[in-house]
């Protein structure tokens, strides 16, 4: 999951001036890859699924894997993938982008 | 946290086995303790101080948290809910609420599920006042120590005409400034006085099943270390207290499914998002203490966790709002409109997996009850002041005047609803109805002998407000009854 969960936690939180700062980057996906390992056994495989189906709409509106993507073009995949009509695409989009968006809040000066 | 009285060499043989350490498992281990019983207790998570990491933090997820706070129970609205996994359970990990069970909610036990020597508030208040003068629940020291959070919520009630008022909780606290003092926990309290009393505690440690040995029971599990050694231990008496969902878990992989795993109840909540002219928040503002009971049992309302992080989670379908939020997060603050629970949900252990599948069906009344409850608690913080508000709803609307509550039911889905709890009871009821109940009037296993339970899984229904203080006040009548 390595490449993956570190493409849509940079993509999450991108803003139109770029990537996020590497620290918190970094920070972010530590800790997502520490809660993908704590994930209940029930969780597991409905989280790995959904992620297929992040690389399915990127396959669909670009013909390439998540991660080929440009960071523009990543963020576009999520911005679409948030209204996406299937749950499992939105849920996996919000899984990542929550975790991610958790660490920027409590990382930023109070 | 390490102590005399820690072990890391588990007996082979043991008078009793308490299996969780959360309120429940406690209260039941310092009792035995006391009685001078040889006792162990088993926990599945470590034994940190409740000063290893700030309240309702990130680091306090990963160290705290079974699975880092992921869990969810499964159902047409899903329900998010949180377990604790450490030495004190969830008292760790929550902001110690207090009620008294409400005696309409002992009425029915006693009628429905026909629990014995359960009269009337009198048969538990020796149990309460023990409880509470030992965990320190106490109210704030003044009026100028509430949190402008809470002052929010009251504000709104007192111009909607509405009952609100502060409950109490366990904490030390000091005179003055708000948030000054110390919350209170099993680590505070209990585990130090079950220790002191000459109970072992084994941090780190699962049970997997228990095995019927004669009139006693072998207790099964390995430690969480890098080597998951086995272990097996050979107990004349066994209480199993590891919380509604562990509980029946292990119950069950014991064989043991008579009316267990079967009625799982909660508290579903869904939120608000409000902002406010003026600064209300800030680092210290925790988890107030105020609730507003108007509409109760039916419904509550409640502040919520509310640091930054936090909220922008909870903004999370808000983005122009969670963008803003470093300049805007001191005016804003997270409100809860709770359900009373009648839906009921489900554990069930499958082959394979180590975790259990939970799921939940919520009521209809439920349903009903949370849409009514969000639209009152929009009416109560346009009363108190608010500018807008962000429900914690997938693909709703900004409120930014009374005029928008009427929409409500146009976008609030239970499916939507982001619903969350941290209130989780009922999966092995007591009483002696032997069609409903798994366990008896005082917690033994109907049919199994010195097999008790003993934390919120025994509860047989919704105690309709915050139900730690009905869990440790049966768990001690239990284990003084187990003594006799």
């Amino acid at each position: 999951m390595g490449a993956y969960a570190r493409a849509i936690v940079r993509a999450a939180l991108a803003d139109a001036a770029g990537p996020p700062a590497r620290d918190v980057e970094d920070e972010a996906y530590a800790f997502v890859e520490r809660q993908l390992a704590r994930l209940p056994d029930v969780l597991k495989v409905p989280v790995r699924a959904a992620g297929r189906a992040i690389d399915a709409l990127s396959l669909q509106t670009y013909g390439k894997q998540f991660t080929s993507l440009t960071l523009a073009q990543q963020r576009y995949v999520l911005a679409a993938g948030r209204v996406a009509k299937t749950s499992a695409v939105r849920d996996a989009i919000k899984f990542y982008e929550a975790l991610a968006i958790f660490v920027e809040a409590g990382m930023e000066p109070q | 946290m390490s102590g005399a009285r820690t072990v890391t060499a588990l007996p082979n043989t043991e008078q009793c086995v308490v299996i969780g350490s959360g309120p429940g498992g406690c209260v039941t281990a310092y009792h035995l303790a006391a009685a001078g019983r040889s006792v162990t207790v088993l926990e599945d998570g470590q034994y940190l101080s409740l000063d290893s990491a700030p309240a309702f933090s990130r680091a306090e997820m990963e160290q705290k948290y079974r699975n880092g706070g992921l869990t969810l129970a499964f159902g047409p609205a899903r329900v998010q809910y949180v377990e604790g996994r450490v030495v004190g359970g969830g008292s760790e990990i929550n902001s110690g609420l207090y009620h008294r069970t409400p005696p309409a909610v002992l009425a029915r036990w006693r009628d429905e599920y026909k629990v014995a020597d359960l009269d009337d508030e009198r048969d538990l208040g020796p149990h309460f006042e023990d409880n509470e003068r030992r965990l320190n629940v106490s109210y704030l020291p003044s009026e100028d120590a509430m949190a402008p959070i809470a002052r929010m919520l009251r504000l709104g009630a007192t111009r909607m005409g509405w009952e609100s008022r502060e409950v109490p909780r366990w904490f030390k606290y000091d005179a003055g400034a708000v948030g000054g003092g110390r919350r209170q926990s099993m680590s505070e309290t209990y585990v130090p006085a079950m220790l002191e009393a000459g109970a072992k505690l084994a941090p780190g440690v699962r049970v997997t099943a228990l095995e019927r040995n004669g009139m006693g029971w072998i207790v099964h599990g390995r430690r969480n270390d890098a080597y998951r050694e086995p272990f097996e231990i050979a107990a004349d008496k066994v209480f199993v207290s590891a919380g509604a969902i562990q509980t029946p878990a292990i119950l069950q992989r014991s064989g043991l499914k008579t009316n267990v795993g079967k009625s799982l109840r909660m508290h579903p909540t869904a939120k608000f998002v409000a902002e406010f002219p003026d600064e209300i928040n800030d680092e210290n503002a925790g988890v107030p203490s105020e609730q507003v009971k108007q509409f109760s049992p039916d419904i509550s309302f409640g502040c919520s966790i509310s640091s930054r992080e936090h909220l922008a989670v909870a903004l999370y379908g808000h983005r122009s709002a969670r963008k803003d939020l470093r300049s805007t997060w001191r005016r804003m603050a997270t409100y809860y409109a709770m359900a009373q629970g009648t839906g009921s949900g489900a554990v069930r252990v499958l082959p394979a997996f180590s975790d259990p599948l939970v799921s939940y069906a919520l009521a209809k009344e439920d349903a009903e009850r949370l849409v009514r409850g969000m639209r009152l608690l929009a009416e109560l913080l346009f009363a108190a002041g608010a500018i807008a508000l962000y429900p914690v709803v997938n693909g709703a609307p900004v409120l930014r005047s009374k005029d928008d509550i009427a929409g409500i039911e146009s976008w609030f889905k239970p499916a939507d609803a982001n619903l969350m709890t941290i209130h989780l009871f009922s999966s092995v009821p007591m009483g002696e109805r032997r069609d409903l109940c798994a366990v008896d009037s005082y917690g033994r296993v109907h049919g199994q002998p010195s097999l008790w339970v003993a934390d919120g899984s025994m509860l047989p229904t919704s105690t309709t407000v915050n139900p730690q203080g009905s869990i440790m006040a049966i768990a001690r009548r239990n284990v003084l009854e187990a003594l006799r």
